[in-house]
């Protein structure tokens, strides 16, 4: 058994690693689901190129799906903030729905191929390779290294637009550049996790270093620390009990979440954004 | 001198013999279905024990992974498979489990449909305009009971190869079951020989075999494609044809959506029989035998309505 836990386990660590992360910066713009509508218009693009003629998992399929991200990431970065009152939030939902239901169209021209394109979305952490552990962790390394180049331009472009602007920073050039790398992180993350294992890296080791501790780094170190404990918690439930791998994960997010908002409550002095 | 030689021998030897040393265990049989379950514990009998990887109710085409399936298959001397490309779920389970005796071409792997004379087998390119088409045919072989005694002597002979001190009792054990399902089928075509060429309505195309030993036409399926949900121009077109051709039942598997199948037995008055694929996927269909007794018994209610 341990053997076979072990490779969803090192796997968990990587999307950790680079989700919690990224989930900080994705809470601070208010854009939660950005990374539902990335997954989905990467699948859309797969879609298209199989309509086009380019069977899945060749360089062409995939240049397709990073173009339909990039153009993703286009869309983003020119919709930023409110506009009349309503958030960007609107436009990633929008966004959302309309792939979604524009891949159940295309869908139905192509059904030999449905089976292969809900993978796309729905990714089993039971199965990970460690040779997709390996790609995806040189991937995360390559966004991680730009990250951690740009950290002072992206992080004050998250927390503070107002003075990046004014520092003269072009928001618009880098918040393309941020969405395109978070694309390319969700595209794969999300074929092997799964559209609800990557949300909850993304958003829940976030939320509640967010809802505990103040500043980034504390932040980060809640974030990584209670994300490795919770995707243990969540591997162990699914080989103790036989429960499926992804869904058990989620779920133990799911405690880890309902925990951290009782303890905020109790102490409403706690962080005070 | 000789003793060297006989002792280098040996050694050589040692190797080949345990190479040669035929593998004799089957005491564990994995099943991808409980259908298949059931018939490789009749055939394997005492000698064996037999587990499912999967509930009589799910639906073959989707199964979930959890990690005790992988453990199921890392224990398993012999793996019993629907085959025909139905439970391809299970190929990554295989991966997954690391047991060279059931891998893909091992000792252990059994394709349950391989002496299955099969139907739907499309002839000349598969366009992927034809819906989830299976390429080696319609995998929903077991529903038709001759076959299970097919499936029973395919199991037989395999176990018989592995593990050759018990060959007789397999063999007679899938005898025993062949004659028996034989002999259950007379009685079940007795029951359905009143509607003998009588039309139906079914959702999944699951029942080609079943229909074709019973007599019944399969005058048009539910979903539009195999694995495509209908669209409301479908079921229009559906109920004109049941009306014009005089349609009798509708035969719907149990893990189908039952409002699609209600409204369309409204609007033309059909009776719907509702029944499971597999063994155990309603109380008291525990056997293969009283999986059949309750398909035939809904189609009974539904052609009498």
């Amino acid at each position: 058994m341990f053997d076979l836990m072990l490779a969803p386990f090192a796997a968990c660590l990587i999307l950790v690693g680079i989700h919690a992360y990224l989930g900080i910066h994705v809470l601070e713009r208010g854009i939660i689901f950005v990374d539902l509508a990335l997954a989905q218009l990467a699948a859309l693009g797969s879609i298209t190129a199989v309509l086009a003629g380019f069977p899945l998992h060749t360089p062409q399929s995939y240049v397709f799906s990073l173009l339909f991200t990039l153009a993703g990431a286009v869309l983003f970065s020119l919709t930023r903030g409110k506009r009349n009152g309503v958030s960007q939030e609107a436009v990633i939902g929008i966004a959302y729905v309309v792939c979604a239901a524009a891949s159940v169209l295309a869908l139905e021209r192509i059904p030999g191929e449905s089976q292969h394109i809900k993978e796309m979305l729905v990714g089993n952490i039971l199965f990970v390779s460690w040779r997709q552990i390996m790609e995806t962790l040189f991937l995360y390394g390559l966004v991680g290294v730009f990250h951690w180049v740009f950290r002072k331009k992206i992080m004050l472009i998250s927390s503070r637009p107002a003075d990046a602007e004014k520092n003269g920073v072009s928001i618009r050039w880098w918040d393309f550049l941020f969405y395109a790398a978070f694309g390319l992180v969700v595209t794969s993350s999300v074929e092997i996790a799964g559209v609800l294992l990557v949300f909850s890296f993304l958003v829940i080791p976030a939320f509640c270093a967010m809802l505990l501790v103040r500043g980034f780094t504390p932040r980060l170190a809640a974030g990584w620390t209670m994300g490795v404990f919770t995707s243990l918690a969540g591997i162990y439930a699914s080989a103790r009990f036989d429960l499926p791998t992804g869904a058990a994960i989620v779920c133990a997010f799911g405690v880890l979440a309902f925990a951290c908002i009782v303890i905020a409550s109790l102490k409403p002095g706690l962080c005070n954004r | 001198m000789l003793k060297k030689i006989i002792l280098i021998a040996a050694i050589f030897c040692l190797p080949l013999s345990i190479w040669a040393k035929p593998a004799t265990a089957v005491k564990n049989i994995v099943a991808s279905s409980q259908d298949l379950a059931y018939i490789a514990a009749r055939v394997g009998g005492r000698h064996v024990t037999v587990k499912s990887l999967t509930s009589g109710d799910e639906d073959q085409h989707y199964v979930e992974a959890r990690p005790s399936m992988v453990m199921a298959l890392k224990n398993a001397d012999v793996f019993v498979r629907i085959g025909m490309e139905l439970d391809m779920w299970a190929d990554a389970l295989m991966i997954a489990a690391k047991n060279d005796k059931i891998m893909r071409g091992g000792s252990g792997e059994i394709d349950a449909s391989a002496n299955i004379e099969k139907l739907q087998v499309p002839s000349g390119k598969i366009d992927m305009s034809m819906g989830d088409i299976h390429a080696f045919g319609n995998p929903h072989y077991w529903l038709d009971p001759q076959n299970a005694g097919v499936i029973a002597k395919t199991i037989a002979a395999r176990l018989s190869e592995i593990d050759s001190a018990n060959a007789q009792d397999y063999n007679a054990n899938a005898k025993a079951f062949g004659e028996e399902t034989a002999a259950k089928l007379r009685v079940w075509q007795k029951r359905l020989e009143p509607y003998a060429g009588y039309k139906i309505v079914v959702y999944h195309d699951s029942w080609p075999y079943f229909a074709k030993r019973f007599n019944l036409i399969i005058a048009g399926h539910i979903e539009p494609k195999p694995g495509i949900p209908p669209s409301p121009s479908h079921i229009a077109s559906l109920i004109d044809m049941m009306r014009r051709e005089k349609v009798k039942a509708i035969l719907c598997e149990t893990y189908f959506n039952g409002k699609t199948t209600g409204s369309l037995s409204e609007k033309t008055g059909v009776g719907v029989a509702s029944a499971p694929l597999s063994v155990g996927g309603v109380r008291g269909a525990d056997t293969y035998e009283r999986l059949m007794d309750y398909i035939v018994a809904r189609l009974e209610e539904a052609f009498k309505k």
